[in-house]
């Protein structure tokens, strides 16, 4: 199996997983001020790992099966249109080379809160869903908690996926 | 950099579509795709929640526990809350219809009475019985002053101080009130028994007495201790008979001495002496009902 191929289809069954916890487990949980986005993570963590081309390209496929999957109703796209931004924004981060063992943590962490503030921006520019500023306000610190603590358990298992299919040279 | 122009023309691309997808929906045109998403996403969810389900269960109910807990604790809290407050509403309105009852017959009496309240009760074991009340000097109460409340005399004052008073119950044994038989108008004296209740000696041994007979306190000169006119208790039951040396009764006395809570000490007499008024009425009996059964013969059996 090529690399590519190989990445393609753990990239698929990450987000498809991811997707899924989401919306059965993670929304279940009974916690306080946000939902852990667990989509998000697995995004901002591929994203960090390979760049920004592969960084909005996974945000846009799994912002697509996140707006498709049963219980959402709101605009379809929308998530897609938010992580693939989120996921080409940490990719040119990561870009930069440059890291410590705490800046994906960080980067994560501040994606988290980014996609959520532009998913409420646009939310409201297009009227759908209704959010209101309490709803957003409640929500930024826990899911800036949240993400900080689903990437340090996510993270280094993607890394380690990843690596499996990892050429030596990084194109796609 | 080419990654980075090719990465910047996908995001443009991915961008646009999904901002077409947005806009698409908010059209109205999404049903299928969602329906189509929905029928691939929807099996496999119920896979994964089949799976995963248990474990929420598990994690939902213990976010439920704490609540839980936290609302039983609450709940535990008010009741005790809520029940406290019910004691005292009850011991309060017992109160207050003590007061009330005081002051109404306070009023027939044409007694002033300073209201007070039982704080403290003598021990037993000192054979004496005494009451502590919460009225005193600073309310116009002096030793030897009449107390009672609504069902009758209760005792006198004998010792006072700035704000409390020590009152003798009419039971103490050390305690003699004068007392007239309320129809016969024949005097005798009150002798508190403690535990044994009150008795009752005639002045005079041929007087007639009998049971039930109400009796009043035949009142001090002066209205000091006693005020005239305050009921003490029935005549329960009568040793000796008349022209015997000594005629004494046991009487039951109208005031329950072990639960004497709200008093009232008088300290103005009545302007004339208020006789009997302040007597309980007497109960009126309830009419009694007498079911006659008439035996009728019951039909013979018909089987054996």
């Amino acid at each position: 199996m090529s690399p590519v191929w190989g990445r393609s289809l753990i990239a698929a069954l990450w987000v498809v997983t991811a997707v899924m916890l989401q919306v059965v487990v993670f929304s279940r949980l009974p916690l306080p001020g946000a939902t852990p986005d667990v989509v998000l993570v697995v995004v901002a963590g591929w994203a960090l790992r390979r760049g920004s081309l592969e960084g909005a390209l996974i945000g846009f496929c799994a912002g697509l099966v996140f707006d498709l999957a049963p219980p959402a109703v709101g605009p379809l796209g929308l998530w897609a249109l938010v992580l693939a931004l989120v996921g080409y924004l940490v990719g040119l981060v990561a870009d930069d080379g440059q890291r410590s063992s705490l800046t994906p943590l960080v980067v994560v962490g501040v994606a988290g809160v980014v996609s959520v503030s532009v998913y409420s921006a646009l939310a409201v520019i297009i009227g759908d869903p209704p959010i209101t500023w309490t709803d957003f306000a409640r929500q930024l610190p826990g899911q800036a908690l949240y993400t900080v603590l689903l990437a340090l358990v996510v993270l280094p298992a993607l890394s380690s996926s990843i690596r499996r299919f990892e050429p030596s040279t990084s194109r796609w | 950099m080419r990654d980075s122009r090719r990465a910047r023309l996908l995001l443009a691309v991915m961008l646009l579509a999904a901002v077409t997808f947005v806009v698409l929906d908010l059209r109205g045109g999404s049903g299928t795709a969602r329906d189509s998403g929905s029928s691939v996403l929807g099996p496999v969810e119920r896979a994964v929640s089949s799976v995963t389900q248990p474990i929420g269960n598990f994690f939902g109910s213990i976010g439920r526990l704490r609540s839980n807990e936290q609302e039983i604790a609450d709940l535990q809290r008010r009741n005790a809350e809520l029940q406290t407050q019910l004691r005292d509403l009850d011991s309060q309105s017992v109160r207050a219809q003590q007061l009330q009852k005081l002051l109404k017959v306070a009023g027939i009496g044409q007694l002033r009475v300073v209201p007070a309240q039982v704080i403290a009760i003598g021990a037993t074991q000192g054979f004496a019985w005494t009451v502590t009340i919460d009225a005193g000097a600073r309310d116009g109460i002096k030793v030897d002053q009449t107390v009672m409340n609504a069902d009758g005399l209760v005792g006198r004052v004998t010792g006072v101080g700035r704000s409390t008073a020590t009152v003798l119950l009419s039971i103490d044994p050390t305690s003699s009130v004068g007392a007239r038989v309320a129809k016969t108008r024949q005097v005798g004296f009150v002798e508190g028994g403690g535990l044994s209740g009150m008795s009752f000696q005639l002045l005079d041994p041929l007087a007639p007495l009998k049971e039930g007979d109400a009796l009043v306190s035949f009142g001090s000169r002066g209205s000091r201790p006693f005020v005239p006119g305050i009921p003490i208790g029935t005549v329960t039951k009568v040793k000796g008979t008349a022209g015997s040396l000594t005629r004494i009764a046991t009487v039951e006395p109208y005031v329950d001495y072990s639960s004497v809570d709200i008093v009232g000490v008088v300290v103005g007499g009545p302007a004339r002496d208020p006789r009997d008024s302040l007597l309980p009425a007497k109960p009126v009996p309830a009419p009694t009902v007498t079911v006659t059964v008439t035996p009728s013969p019951s039909p013979s059996p018909t089987k054996s």
